[in-house]
């Protein structure tokens, strides 16, 4: 990302930058972040922003124990669409391509609407289907 | 309930092959109307 | 937001020469067009006797837009084998909307707009509503559509985001001014044998290169949901889908101008023959998204799929169909919107509301005039884009109208086939089916505001009419020239 702040203003940002560093603990601040990351969704999609070094990996895992962790892209972008998702608790995680430690983790709950729910509106739109077929037809008829 | 492959192929395979007749359709039309000074 | 460095497909140089020869075609194919348009008859409605070729590609192709090819991918993409088959469900609006075309023309022989109907029928109150729901509906979709022009372009060939949407805009203005309907539905055939082929030669390719095999395999491994056909949000999304896109049809003057414009004969059989070769469309454009897991691209953002794996299947070759196909389906659905929201604001605003007895002559003239101005406010508004807050991606932009317009499909309904509908529950059903829908589109998501939206305002017009029943004359919509000296009379049978 390039930014337009003159050369000036941009060395006192780093001053400012380099004392905060300094004061605080180190705490793997450094590294790639996740931006805002969703924390539940009733559908399995969703998209997931990252940023903070320019090649990254993502990985993604589920269930109690992470056994099916597994890198689910590994490039420069700074986001991804995941969809399909059933039902579960998911974790991803991110961190510069390279490094050992993970930089940063979120997790998503999917859990999808009940089907009951679903087929509630799928009747009320069959229904109101079936009633504007039924006043277009007899409209026909007796116009 | 998921979808097979077959079924998801026999779909897709389907409508590409109307997608795919119909600028040929609506050629043959426009060749009809211009002949018969229909077109507007 | 620019992803242009991200995924920018297309060499700029290519995606200029591209524009400016495309262009050129349409601004020159519009003026030639309608070089011999004289009066606001020929320029709003091409002559009312438009034939059944031109007649089913240009209903066709005001249907595919930059949402059916963007969206369709991403729908397959969110909410997988029923997002597309859901969107395809859209063909259901211009098929219904056939036996709809035939009455209207029947009716009002001497019609201009949708906005004419609904005054007639059932007075000025109910009329003002729907010009209010009307109009958001119209700006909302010229907006998006410049919108969308303006970050694919971007997307695909990395030009900036506002000269891109500039020349879009620009090229479509000019071209709608030239030659008014006529220009519109000319070039809307070319534009919709170049989609057509364009989609599915994609398609063909991925089939070919993918298999069905492949794609299956990796959706089960990666993304199971999106083959699931009892997926509970693609259930709810079904007729929430179909519902939008027949409340777009049937209230849109767009749609409405067409059937005035369609010769006698002509408007059944093209709006069903249109809606039947536009339902394998969004199965065509939207099936490639599948393909992504068994690719291994990455989607950055989800509306950007369809090109992503264009590009991916065909390199250079898939960007610049990709980029063709693209700038034909926003041309021929930006042009159409143009002209008729430029013939819904001369008729309804201008000459309804402001000069009500302007001739023949100012009003020719007042259509040309609003064409400019749509265009400038069009494109002020999507000039803000990132400096307003923007709701999400093109699809929920996209159904973030579908409140609004599936509640106006209960009134036009009723105004053509219900004689005792009572026009202000027309009015009131599609002010409280917009609230109610937008409270849904915020609480539950926005697979379900058009349905909502639709089912209130049934039950809003049908208790009025119940309680209320009032009686219509059908002979009063043929007098569509209530501020002329002379009133046009007959033709009503």
């Amino acid at each position: 990302m390039r930014t337009l702040m003159p050369p000036r203003t941009r060395s006192w940002l780093w001053c400012l930058l380099l004392l905060a560093g300094l004061a605080l603990p180190a705490q793997g601040t450094a590294g790639p972040a996740f931006d805002s990351p969703p924390e539940r969704d009733a559908a399995g999609f969703f998209s997931l922003d990252w940023e903070g070094a320019e090649r990254f990996e993502l990985e993604q895992a589920s269930g109690p124990d992470h056994e099916d962790a597994r890198i689910i892209y590994r490039g420069s972008d700074t986001s991804t669409t995941v969809s399909g998702l059933p039902d579960g608790e998911y974790r991803f995680r991110i961190r510069e391509e390279g490094a050992e430690e993970w930089a940063d983790e979120t997790v998503v709950v999917v859990e999808h609407h009940p089907l009951s729910r679903a087929f509630l509106f799928f009747a009320l739109g069959a229904a109101l289907f079936v009633v504007l077929i039924l006043a277009i037809a007899r409209g026909r008829r007796l116009a | 309930m998921m979808i097979s492959a077959e079924a998801l192929g026999t779909v897709v395979v389907v409508a590409t092959a109307i997608a795919t007749l119909a600028p040929f359709l609506l050629i043959a039309l426009f060749i009809r109307d211009w002949k018969r000074g229909s077109l507007w | 937001m620019t992803i242009a460095e991200d995924v920018a497909i297309l060499p700029e140089g290519i995606a200029w020469g591209l524009l400016i020869a495309f262009g050129i075609l349409w601004v020159i194919l519009g003026w030639y067009l309608g070089r011999k348009n004289r009066t606001a008859e020929d320029h709003m409605l091409a002559g009312r006797n438009v034939g059944m070729a031109l007649a089913t590609a240009t209903a066709m192709a005001t249907w595919v837009t930059a949402n059916t090819t963007m969206t369709a991918p991403q729908l397959a993409l969110q909410l997988g084998v029923w997002g597309m088959f859901g969107y395809s469900l859209g063909a259901l609006g211009l098929i219904l909307f056939a036996p709809m075309a035939r009455r209207i023309r029947e009716l009002m022989p001497q019609g201009f707009t949708s906005g004419d109907f609904i005054r007639l029928r059932f007075g000025k109150f109910t009329w003002r509503v729907f010009l209010v729901v009307s109009l958001i509906y119209a700006f909302g979709w010229l907006v998006s559509l410049a919108m969308a022009g303006g970050v694919l372009i971007n997307a695909l060939a990395g030009i900036d985001y506002r000269v891109g949407m500039t020349v879009i805009l620009t090229v479509c203005v000019l071209y709608t001014l030239l030659g008014g309907l006529r220009a519109v539905i000319g070039t809307d055939f070319v534009q919709t044998v170049i989609i057509v082929l364009g989609v599915a030669f994609i398609a063909w390719l991925t089939i070919d290169k993918v298999g069905f095999e492949a794609i299956h395999f990796n959706l089960m491994e990666e993304r199971p949901e999106l083959l699931n056909l009892l997926f509970p949000a693609a259930i709810m999304f079904l007729f929430n889908n179909l519902f939008f896109g027949v409340g777009e049809i049937f209230h849109s003057n767009v749609w409405w101008s067409r059937a005035f414009a369609f010769g006698r004969s002509v408007g059944f059989r093209a709006y069903l023959l249109a809606g039947l070769l536009w339902l394998p469309i969004p199965i065509v454009a939207g099936f490639v998204a599948l393909a992504t897991p068994a690719l291994g691209i990455n989607v950055p953002v989800a509306d950007m799929v369809g090109p992503l794996v264009a590009a991916e299947i065909l390199g250079l070759t898939g960007a610049i169909v990709v980029f063709i196909v693209v700038f034909a389906a926003l041309a021929s659905s930006l042009d159409s919107l143009l002209a008729a929201t430029s013939d819904l604001v001369t008729r309804d605003i201008y000459r309804g509301h402001i000069r009500k007895r302007a001739s023949d002559h100012e009003q020719f003239r007042a259509t040309k005039v609003v064409v400019v101005l749509l265009g400038l406010v069009t494109w002020a508004a999507a000039s803000y884009r990132g400096e307003l807050p923007v709701i999400g991606s093109l699809a929920e932009v996209l159904y973030f109208t579908g409140a609004f317009v599936a509640s106006a499909i209960w009134p036009v309904v009723a105004g053509l086939y219900w004689r005792r509908a009572n026009p202000t529950g027309a009015g009131l059903s599609m002010v409280a089916g917009t609230t109610l829908g937008l409270v849904s589109y915020f609480t539950i998501g926005f697979y379900v505001a058009a349905l909502v939206g639709a089912a209130v305002s049934l039950a809003v017009l049908v208790l009025f009419t119940w309680l209320a029943p009032r009686d219509f004359d059908w002979r009063l919509l043929a007098e569509a020239e209530p501020h002329s000296a002379a009133p046009v009379t007959g033709g009503a049978r």
